[in-house]
């Protein structure tokens, strides 16, 4: 490796907008927005998560391979969380 | 086929072979040769494989007449336990990736080793303690819940040791996870010049496609049997009913890892059988291209269908559904592979040397497994057969028919080329018959049994019965036997058995390039791939 | 095909430093997936019963401190940021930076490790631990708000049990790190260990909103 892939500089920039995106957090957990809390919620987590994954975690140069990993493993999360919560949404439903 | 005579085994310029790396016992604990830790596995799998073999033959001994005779209903629960947990955990699962992936996977992409050696080492000592707390429960008194562990039994009711048997399966699963890990990461990054994914081998893309699952699925058995066990220590509320907890999430997790699992214990098999079919019908595949998608979709498709489990459950019938027609899904891929298979005999030069034997054995159990999924898989049939011996005969005639042939074609089709011995083909062609014969004999009866609705798990039963389940028991004796003959001339060819050369049988394929057994190194020089994947011209050429 | 850099010889199954390295991030990457399912496993059973019970569970929910969970989410984050400088001096050859940088880390990760520590006390204080003798204060069933304690303890747990881990990792390369086992050219180690450390954060990234924050305005979260 040539180099440093990311500076010193953006590693502070990126806490400085971890952080302001955490007081948002706060902030939305206690504002009236009734059921949009949780996407709210889930928005303002993924959000940050892009952030470390693409600056600490240095995948703004990651590989493709890298990415076929964190796709597949999310497509997988989304399975197993949607799948086994819309049997629990259904069950009251009488047919 | 002149490059394979470059190499003598005698004077290949790589070394000595790897069996004669080291003879002190330290030599082999502390390896990191992908080839020695594959030897590792097999004599400790062959251990495992022996104590869920006997409960099995315990199990078919006390079925043998309708009422109970050898063992109390406590005795047998623990007996099936032992027997699944064994067989599935210790066995089945880590079987043809751990013994023949870590074997094979290096030397098919023309490497030196895994991509990460010391963890692959790190990974058998993993399965051995997992395995030694396996052992520890029989030794302490039994586990008696079921392979399945299922909630609120496991986790509140059962006075057995759930405890350590889920410890033992949490720990295996990591060992697993860091042979699936090597594997991709080998393939992904260390293949001989020349070698694209187009010209990998089929049994390649089946390991890629079972790793895909080991990886993702694993992990979530894992937290759940630890949940288990902490509930179980604790008495917190995570499943259990009494406080509103929720059995059924239980089932959910742990099916989202079973039901994959099937497929890591089928997947490496289909790239088995691949592999052996092209040798002995001196053909390319047909379809390439198509049986490794299939593969890999059959790993995708594969996690969208755990939900036939728990039919009658009480999940919501909508989910039902949706579970039933997805798992339909997944005969597609599955038959592709058989009719590719079949294309690929048409017009071959087919001769039928063991490892053929084992292969068309497989197709066919396969086969008859694969249609009666669908019928299991059906809402309203399931209804009628959900836990009778239909169920039982079917992810037995899958699971041991399937993934338990395809490991010994495995194992006949490459001890030559991992021991450098050639075992004694008639006798290996009768047990191989034998073993077919024997199977069908003690399954299909419990296809029948089923239909008639003979539930599973009980050690007495109606004697109306009693004719089917002694046929059961008596082919049970025939497949212990084309069990044993292997495990027999296998050690005996190891002394005696004629030097097999570097390619026996004129095999296409990296690993029959070099010397057998192997040098250390694998190859003398890293070999260059020039020709496309199964360049099999007819004729046999050695 | 060995072109080793300034005399790094590569593991003998790789042809090259670079290889090995792109390949262990490759592996690291696997695992980190591997570990994801598991939290993600945790958070699918908890989802399920915010479905099932969504009264006790919020009401359960108000009983876990805001002030503990903003603190240790921002020193968490502070601590992720101090491993991304100590790869990027390590990546300058500034090794004794590097090595610095880890050691705040290491020191953030002891103080999240302490406040879990306060906090899981004052919650077994205040009888809400969820076994047996559990004493719940609220109005909502208690038997549904145990189950909501034995998740937070669990969700909580196991991520405890990962930043141990995390922690333990980054004491080992420490040491290499100033004695030059690690270096510019080759750190694959270091940078794994980095990258499970950004793991055990973004959980927590989730962790927080979703036991902490959730139904702090009174309406259905
Ligand atoms: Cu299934």
């Amino acid at each position: 490796m040539s180099g440093p892939r990311e500076g010193f500089v953006s590693a502070f920039v990126v806490l400085a907008l971890l952080l302001v995106l955490t007081v948002l957090t706060v902030v939305a957990a206690y504002a009236p927005i009734g059921v949009f809390h949780v996407p709210v919620a889930l928005a303002l987590a993924g959000l940050k998560s892009i952030l470390v994954v693409l600056y600490y975690m240095h995948m703004r140069h990651g590989r493709s391979s890298d990415w076929v990993v964190i796709g597949t493993g999310l497509l997988l999360l989304a399975v197993l969380i949607g799948m086994i919560l819309s049997d629990v949404v259904t069950r009251g439903w009488s047919g | 086929m002149d490059d394979t005579r470059e190499t003598d085994p005698a004077e290949g310029d790589a070394g000595p072979n790897y069996l004669r790396a080291g003879y002190s016992i330290r030599s082999w604990l502390l390896t990191t040769d992908h080839k020695r830790i594959a030897i590792l596995y097999l004599v400790s799998l062959t251990v495992m494989f022996l104590v869920g073999g006997a409960a099995a033959v315990l199990l078919r001994l006390e079925l043998i007449s309708s009422e109970a005779s050898l063992v109390s209903g406590d005795g047998y629960n623990k007996l099936f336990t032992l027997h699944g947990v064994i067989m599935i955990f210790f066995f089945l699962v880590p079987s043809i990736p751990a013994v023949f992936g870590n074997f094979l996977i290096p030397m098919m992409v023309g490497a030196r080793d895994m991509a990460f050696p010391r963890i692959n080492l790190a990974s058998w000592y993993l399965y051995m303690t997992g395995a030694i707390l396996g052992i520890a429960i029989i030794v302490g008194g039994g586990v008696d819940t079921g392979w399945t562990f299922y909630t609120p039994y496991s986790s509140t009711y059962a006075n057995t040791h759930v405890i350590l048997a889920v410890a033992g399966v949490f720990i295996a699963g990591f060992s697993s996870i860091f042979t699936g890990l090597n594997i991709v990461a080998t393939v992904y990054a260390m293949r001989a010049p020349g070698l694209g994914w187009g010209r990998l081998p089929l049994f390649v893309w089946s390991l890629l496609a079972t790793s895909l699952i080991i990886l993702l699925a694993t992990p979530v058995l894992a937290i759940t049997l630890a949940l288990v066990a902490v509930e179980r220590a604790t008495g917190i509320g995570i499943f259990d009913p009494g406080l509103g907890g929720d059995p059924v999430l239980f089932q959910h997790l742990f099916w989202f890892y079973s039901h994959p699992a099937v497929y890591i214990m089928i997947l490496p098999s289909l790239g088995v059988v691949s592999e052996i079919v092209a040798c002995f019908a001196r053909k390319r595949i047909y379809g390439y291209p198509f049986m490794a998608g299939a593969s890999i979709a059959i790993a995708i498709l594969g996690f969208f269908v755990w939900g036939h489990h728990m039919f009658v459950s009480g999940q919501s019938v909508y989910a039902g559904i949706v579970f039933s027609f997805l798992s339909f899904l997944v005969a597609v891929p599955s038959a592709v592979k058989v009719f590719n298979w079949i294309a690929t005999l048409h017009r071959g030069q087919i001769s039928f040397e063991t490892p053929m034997l084992y292969a068309f054995g497989f197709i066919g159990l396969f086969v008859v497994g694969g249609l009666t999924g669908l019928f299991t898989a059906t809402i309203a049939v399931n209804v009628h057969i959900h836990d009778t011996y239909f169920v039982v005969a079917h992810f037995h005639y899958i699971m041991v028919g399937g993934a338990l042939m395809g490991y010994l074609g495995a194992l006949h089709f490459w001890w030559p080329k991992i021991m450098g011995r050639l075992y004694p083909e008639r006798l290996a062609r009768w047990s191989a018959i034998f073993v077919f014969l024997g199977f069908n004999l003690t399954f299909f009866p419990q296809f029948l049994l089923g239909y008639q609705g003979m539930p599973r798990r009980y050690h007495v039963y109606p004697q109306e019965f009693e004719l089917l389940n002694v046929f059961s028991s008596g082919g049970a004796i025939f497949l212990g036997l084309g069990y044993l003959l292997p495990a027999i001339y296998l050690t005996w060819s190891l002394k005696y058995g004629r030097a097999a050369g570097p390619n026996p049988w004129g095999a296409t394929g990296l690993e029959w390039t070099t010397a057998s057994p192997p040098p250390s190194e694998n190859f003398a020089r890293t070999p260059r791939v020039t020709e496309p994947v199964y360049n099999y011209t007819g004729e046999r050429q050695s | 095909m060995s072109h080793g850099h300034k005399g790094v010889a590569p593991a003998h199954q790789f042809e090259s430093v670079e290889q090995q390295q792109r390949v262990a991030r490759f592996g690291m990457w696997m695992f980190l997936i591997s570990e994801t399912m598991i939290f993600g496993a945790l958070f699918t059973g908890y989802a399920v019963y915010w479905t099932l019970y969504p009264e006790a569970f919020q009401e359960a929910a108000q009983f876990l401190d805001v002030t503990y969970g903003t603190v240790m989410t921002v020193v968490l984050l502070v601590s992720s940021t101090t491993v991304a400088l100590a790869i990027t001096a390590l990546e300058g050859d500034r090794r004794r930076l590097a090595a610095g940088l880890f050691g705040v880390t290491i020191a953030l990760g002891l103080v999240f490790f302490v406040l879990k520590i306060i906090e899981y006390a004052e919650k077994i204080g205040d009888g809400l631990l969820p076994t047996r003798g559990f004493e719940y204060p609220g109005a909502e069933s208690a038997d549904q708000a145990q189950v909501f304690f034995s998740w937070y303890f669990v969700i909580t747990g196991t991520h405890a049990v990962h930043l141990i881990v995390g922690l333990a990792a980054i004491g080992f390369v420490i040491w290499p790190i100033l004695r030059g086992t690690y270096h510019a050219k080759y750190f694959s180690p270091v940078e794994g260990t980095g990258l499970y450390w950004h793991l055990v954060d973004v959980i927590w990234i989730f962790v927080f909103p979703l036991l902490y924050l959730m139904g702090r305005a009174g309406g259905m979260g």
